[in-house]
């Protein structure tokens, strides 16, 4: 079966399959997750729906257990729908709440409202789809914080263990880091596939960093260039890319151990690696400055051992 | 066929051959729905009576008769050493048990008075407005839905809920905290805002915010996510909402606001519940305290517990900073000291104010180098980096308030800020405990916190003036009955003084005793059997008639009422009288009477019928004692309810305070007197009440508190450990030839720690065996059948007895045993002498009676008198559980510590006490805000002839009566 063809069997099944939803009063909405497209579909073995249903309706089996998410297969024209079922509150929730939960994930990715009998659910919707300007600053400090790890990765495979292949394995982690903020940058929420748009949205950029990787020969001074380009990117743009972490350690203008740091960040996918990752690379840049903190390991812990924490540095 | 005989109801009730510790296989019998008082000598088995026999026997057979699976949840009671208890009822103790120490039961909670004045608030409160204060209406979620579904089909409605400020938090954790609801969208003062965005706002700016919560488009189906959104919403705004429309005329809106929230803000409240007031829900409680109306601060001379001591000695408490060279305390120690030039070797004290301020709160953002103490092995990566020191105390403050957002409160963090941490009212609620917009409801003109601070009499006054329109007193008549007849009860047993946002733990045992007992009344039960300890204690005089009524009224509701009781007025009011004597311990547990008072009271066996009948008295001193040197001058006690009191207490003598419950004596003698003194010698974490200074204090050495809590609570204190000739024993048999020869120290001849003592049971002489739904079973330990010792250890033998032997020995056999011993004694002849050679040595702590406990505490002051020594022994109501006869003894105790050289200040209510002090201090005239002066002080003599006085009225008439 070619494309076309296999698009417009998936397209034929959500048609009817939504004929259905719609003579169901209980269920307000269906938003399409991903896109049904001739460049995706070849990927594709089944259609992603959320389906928004009224408050106190929903139908929980056995094999749902305490899980507040509900996902159902189900199979029209012989094409299999992957439904996961949302209260209309609980999704307002998801949405309003996106940034600070692992729905994140879920909801960053493409998603389309194909039907609704809630006027307000639209709305909110195309609000929704607005990335909040807080919430991108934080998706691209996690980025630039994968992009800091794999660069120290990349360099030790290279120098310490002069192993080509795992640091070219590395390299490529850190184009994805850079494509995924990239991506963030121009405001976009990012598919799976981010490379590909990210080549649309900034071509010489990743074809410095990633085509021209792909491309030559995996030696020793050509990888070495090769994660000198990518410090080179992490330089320019690290500085407003950490500004979360930046802000908050120069707002309490004192010393911040690293747990404190990341209970300031609970709750927004900043996990304390990541923010390890932020403040080391700060602290080399000269504008934190690493020092050590108390720290007691069990409630009743009498003995101290010490971990990490920052000063912002006001020079 | 024989017609089934019926045998007629029990008028009495049977307790036949009672064991129970001292009891000698007694027989009592006495009439049911009677008041009964059991009367004694301290020690001579009372209690034993009535708790471990007659309490433990009903209790037990109640529990008995529950099935195998619900007796898994309860322990089971051991049955006690009785041949049988005939006419039982279910049985109820109310005794003197304080409430213990949570911080979260107040008078309110203990009375259930708290539970139903919330139902009053839920059901009569009136919500006002947060922003103009004038009163809006209460809708149910449903109904806020027919109104809005009353608009015209299509119209947009927005739902939003203020957003309140949290206290001491910045906008952007409020603003978080909306967020993690699920909300990303507010207006600030109209203005909407996205808080997926930056946007600042100043702590100074306190802008009106609303969380939006949902909008919706008025049609049908739409009912379900209303109802949904105003119920996850009410947390956001406390119960508060507003709806906002789109494109509606002016009539339309109008009408749509007519009866419908606040006439200017449109700011409605859902329907109030119960759980909205209650401070132990989050729903309720001050976000800043939870719920315990005190907050915590650092108290700096909390921080260095001994000034003496220099910063490099470690004169900060540690755990707060540790000064170890190779911790950042030490680190900066070292650093601050370099950088401003002081000494790590001068005592604490003697530092100068500006080094102590730095110390406590940083170099206030000025950056030093910080350098490696000498010898320091860690650390060395941060020598020569520059940084500001932040002070001591606005880290543990830190610390504190993350801790206390984190809600870990059980861990080691807890327990050292409790160490250099006082508390203070809640600076967000006041001391209020509920969250600041509970506030917002008033029934009346009164807020449920201001109607919790009112005296009982004010608070049932003010209940009776409520104005209420007709259908509101239909739904709040019960709850207001209900409020009005427990606050009744309250104010019936003498206890009008107190206020309901009281905490229970600040009840002296008395009070707390007499408002369960009200409680009991309140329950209206009938056909019970209630054991009472001592339900006199803490009474003033003048209050005792209530008290005595109380008991008979619940006995008039047709319950028995069983005594245990010493107070004349008590034993007279009885219906029936026993007395177990005639002395203490193995010189008790015998009935020496028993019957109707006048009866029994007429036997000459009885002691107690020889102190009322006047054949034996306590004696008023044939001459006061003046003091000759400079008093003890509280100057301003104003701490609770005292009256910014100046009050000379004389030293050298015997001075009783005294005043009506709740007048102020505690507050005075051990709030201020008490901790002032521990605080100037022991423990400068002591905190004394509130005054502005205690002059003469020079010429007293030591402060000893003698009160009535048990002398320990394992079962391996005992007397002989306490007054501290156990050492000394054990000495002894670690020099003898036998010990020597096998190598044995004096530890072995302890129980308490491996080596001579019986593993099998570890010392403890039995094993407990638990049975799960069974009683638990104590056995005698196989091993060493009870002698706690290992047969070796038993070989060894001082004067021809082992260890076990001598602790089973009772002081009065042991004087005559240890005679040759001066130390050992002279320590057991004041036991002796105080009336407890009856005791064994070895006697748990853990079974000693109040008084008994508290004898022994004074013998072991007693014993330890040094020449040229002066002490302040402070006792309160030392009467407590004590019969005239030990009465005596008491006093003859601290008449000889005052000849001692010492001074003796007491709490007393007792009138012999009284009667016996070489000056008295008496508070009043009544408790609460209506006592805390000083009605008169002078001799007994003196005091007897005040006529404003309620303990001069009471003196002179037990005077005259003597």
């Amino acid at each position: 079966m070619n494309r076309t063809e296999k698009l417009k069997r998936f397209q034929k099944a959500l048609d009817l399959f939504l004929e259905r939803v719609r003579e169901d009063p209980n269920l307000l909405a269906a938003v399409l997750v991903g896109s049904l497209t001739e460049q995706t579909i070849w990927r594709k073995d089944a259609i992603g729906l959320w389906l928004i249903e009224k408050d106190g309706v929903t139908k929980r089996l056995r094999v749902d257990g305490e899980e507040p998410r509900i996902f159902r297969t189900l199979v029209e024209e012989g094409v299999n729908l992957h439904v996961e079922l949302v209260p209309r509150t609980r999704f307002k929730r998801m949405v309003e709440g996106s940034a600070r939960t692992s729905f994140r994930y879920s909801f960053f990715s493409r998603r389309t409202l194909i039907y609704s009998n809630d006027p307000a659910l639209v709305k909110w919707f195309e609000e929704a789809d607005t990335l909040a300007r807080k919430d991108q600053e934080r998706e691209l400090c996690i980025a630039t914080t994968w992009l800091i790890h794999s660069l120290r990765q990349a360099r030790r495979l290279l120098e310490d263990e002069k192993d080509l292949d795992l640091t070219f394995q590395e390299l490529l982690c850190c184009a994805h880091c850079v494509a995924a903020a990239e991506v963030i940058v121009a405001g976009e929420v990012h598919e799976e596939l981010i490379i590909p748009r990210a080549l649309q949205l900034a071509p010489a950029l990743m074809e410095e960093l990633y085509l021209d990787l792909l491309k030559g020969s995996r030696t020793a001074s050509r990888l070495g260039k090769k994660i000198a380009g990518f410090e080179a990117y992490l330089e320019k743009h690290a500085d407003l890319r950490l500004q979360p972490v930046l802000r908050y350690l120069k707002k309490e203008k004192r010393l911040v151990p690293l747990s404190e740091l990341s209970d300031y960040f609970a709750h927004s996918q900043l996990f304390p690696w990541h923010l390890e990752s932020a403040c080391e690379w700060l602290e080399t840049k000269g504008q934190v400055g690493k020092f050590s903190a108390p720290f007691a390991l069990t409630k009743l812990s009498r003995v101290e051992v010490e971990e990490p924490a920052y000063l912002w540095q006001e020079e | 066929m024989k017609p089934v005989q019926h045998e007629s109801m029990r008028t009495t009730l049977l307790i036949q051959g009672a064991r129970e510790n001292n009891l000698r296989n007694i027989t009592v019998e006495f009439p049911r729905n009677k008041l009964v008082i059991i009367t004694g000598v301290s020690g001579s088995g009372k209690s034993s009576l009535a708790f471990d026999t007659l309490y433990a026997e009903g209790q037990r057979r109640l529990l008995a008769s529950m099935s195998a699976y619900a007796k898994r949840f309860v322990n089971q009671l051991r049955k006690p050493d009785v041949d049988f208890v005939q006419g039982l009822s279910p049985v109820i103790s109310i005794d003197q048990k304080t409430v213990g120490n949570n911080p979260r039961s107040t008078i309110g909670t203990m009375t259930d008075l708290w539970d139903y004045l919330r139902m009053l608030y839920a059901t009569l409160g009136a919500p006002h407005c947060p922003r103009c204060q004038e009163a809006v209406a209460t809708r149910s979620p449903r109904q806020m839905l027919e109104r809005m579904l009353q608009l015209p089909p299509g119209t947009t409605v927005e739902l939003r809920a203020p957003v309140f400020e949290i206290f001491g938090e910045s906008w952007e954790h409020t603003f978080e905290q909306v967020r993690l609801q699920g909300y990303r969208r507010v207006r600030v003062d109209g203005v909407e805002r996205d808080l997926g965005s930056h946007f600042e706002l100043g702590d100074d700016e306190h802008p009106f915010v609303e969380a939006i919560l949902d909008r919706f488009v008025v049609g049908p189906g739409i009912d379900r996510h209303v109802l949904a959104a105003i119920e996850h919403g009410s947390k956001v705004g406390d119960g508060f909402f507003s709806f906002h429309a789109d494109g509606l005329s002016d009539a339309q809106r109008k009408k749509f606001w007519k009866d419908f929230g606040c006439a200017e803000h449109h700011l409605i409240s859902t329907t109030l519940h119960h759980g909205n007031f209650t401070f132990n829900d989050p729903a309720g409680a001050c976000r800043t305290c939870g719920g315990l109306g005190t907050s915590k601060r650092v108290h700096p001379t909390l921080l260095v517990p001994d000034p003496s001591r220099s910063l490099g000695d470690g004169a900060i408490v540690k755990e707060a900073f540790n000064h170890d060279k190779n911790a950042w305390g030490g680190r900066w120690l070292h650093s601050l000291a370099q950088h401003y030039g002081f000494s790590l070797e001068t005592p604490f004290s003697e530092l100068p104010e500006t080094v102590k301020d730095l110390i406590f709160q940083g170099t206030k953002g000025e950056k030093i180098e910080i350098l490696m103490p000498p010898g320091a092995r860690q650390g060395e990566q941060h020598s020569g980096k520059k940084m500001s020191f932040q002070g001591v105390i606005p880290q543990i403050e830190r610390n504190y308030r993350w801790y206390r957002k984190q809600g870990q409160s059980r861990d080691g963090m807890e327990e050292y800020l409790q160490k250099v941490m006082v508390d203070y009212d809640c600076p967000d609620c006041g001391g209020a405990r509920l969250r600041q917009t509970r506030s917002l409801v008033r029934v009346g003109d009164k807020t449920l916190p201001e109607a919790g601070n009112l005296h009982l009499r004010e608070l049932q006054k003010w209940l009776r003036s409520l104005d209420l329109s007709a259908d509101k007193t239909a739904v709040a008549a019960t709850v207001l009955r209900e409020i009005d007849g427990r606050v009744e009860l309250l104010i019936g047993i003498g206890l009008d003084y107190l206020n309901l946002n009281r905490r229970s733990g600040t009840l002296s045992g008395g009070e707390s005793q007499r408002i369960r007992l009200s409680t009991q009344i309140g329950s209206g039960l009938m056909g019970m059997l209630y054991v009472l300890d001592e339900p006199s204690i803490g009474l003033h005089p003048k209050d005792n008639a209530k008290m005595i009524a109380t008991l008979e009224r619940l006995r008039d509701l047709g319950n028995t009422v069983v005594v245990v009781e010493h107070d004349e007025d008590t034993i007279r009011a009885a219906d029936w009288l026993i007395e177990i004597g005639p002395g203490p311990g193995i010189h008790g547990g015998h009935v020496m009477a028993q019957g109707p008072p006048a009866k029994a009271l007429g036997d000459p066996s009885s002691l107690t019928g020889a102190y009322l009948r006047g054949d034996k008295r306590i004696e008023v001193p044939k001459k006061r004692r003046v003091s000759k040197s400079p008093p003890l001058r509280v100057c301003g006690a104003r701490h609770n309810n005292l009256q910014n009191l100046d009050v000379d207490i004389p030293l050298g003598v015997l001075v009783c305070v005294t005043g009506a419950s709740g007048s102020g004596k505690s507050s005075l003698v051990h709030d201020i007197v008490y901790q002032k003194l521990a605080s100037m010698r022991y423990d400068s974490r002591i905190m004394a009440g509130a005054h502005d200074a205690l002059h003469g204090h020079e010429v007293i050495d030591d402060v000893v508190d003698i009160d009535q809590s048990p002398i320990g609570r394992s079962p391996r204190s005992n007397p002989a450990t306490y007054v501290g000739v156990y050492d000394a024993i054990r000495e002894l048999f670690a020099e003898t030839d036998e010990a020597k020869k096998r190598g044995f120290g004096p530890a072995t001849f302890s129980f308490n720690v491996k080596g001579g003592r019986c593993e099998e049971c570890a010392g403890d002489g039995a094993i407990v065996t638990q049975m799960s739904f069974m009683p638990d079973v104590e056995v005698v330990c196989p091993a060493c059948k009870g002698s706690r010792y290992r047969e070796e250890t038993l070989e060894v033998t001082w004067q021809g007895r082992n260890i076990a032997e001598v602790l089973k020995l009772s002081i009065e056999e042991s004087v005559s045993f240890f005679k040759d011993q001066r130390t050992i004694v002279r320590k057991l002849e004041t036991l002796h002498e105080l009336g407890l050679g009856y005791l064994e040595l070895g006697h748990a702590a853990t079974i000693l009676s109040g008084g008994e406990a508290q004898r022994v505490k004074l013998a072991a002051e007693l014993g330890k008198l040094r020449r040229g020594r002066h002490n302040l022994y402070i006792l309160d109501e030392p009467t407590t559980g004590l019969h005239f006869a030990d009465i005596q003894r008491l006093l003859d105790c601290l008449q000889r510590l005052v000849e001692a050289g010492h001074s003796v200040l007491v709490i007393e209510h007792h009138l012999d006490v009284i009667k016996c002090a070489d000056w008295v201090l008496d508070l009043g005239p009544t408790g609460g805000h209506q006592g805390g002066r000083l009605m008169v002080a002078g001799t007994p003599e003196t005091v007897a002839k005040c006529a404003q006085s309620h303990t001069g009225q009471a003196l002179r008439e037990h005077l005259k009566k003597k």
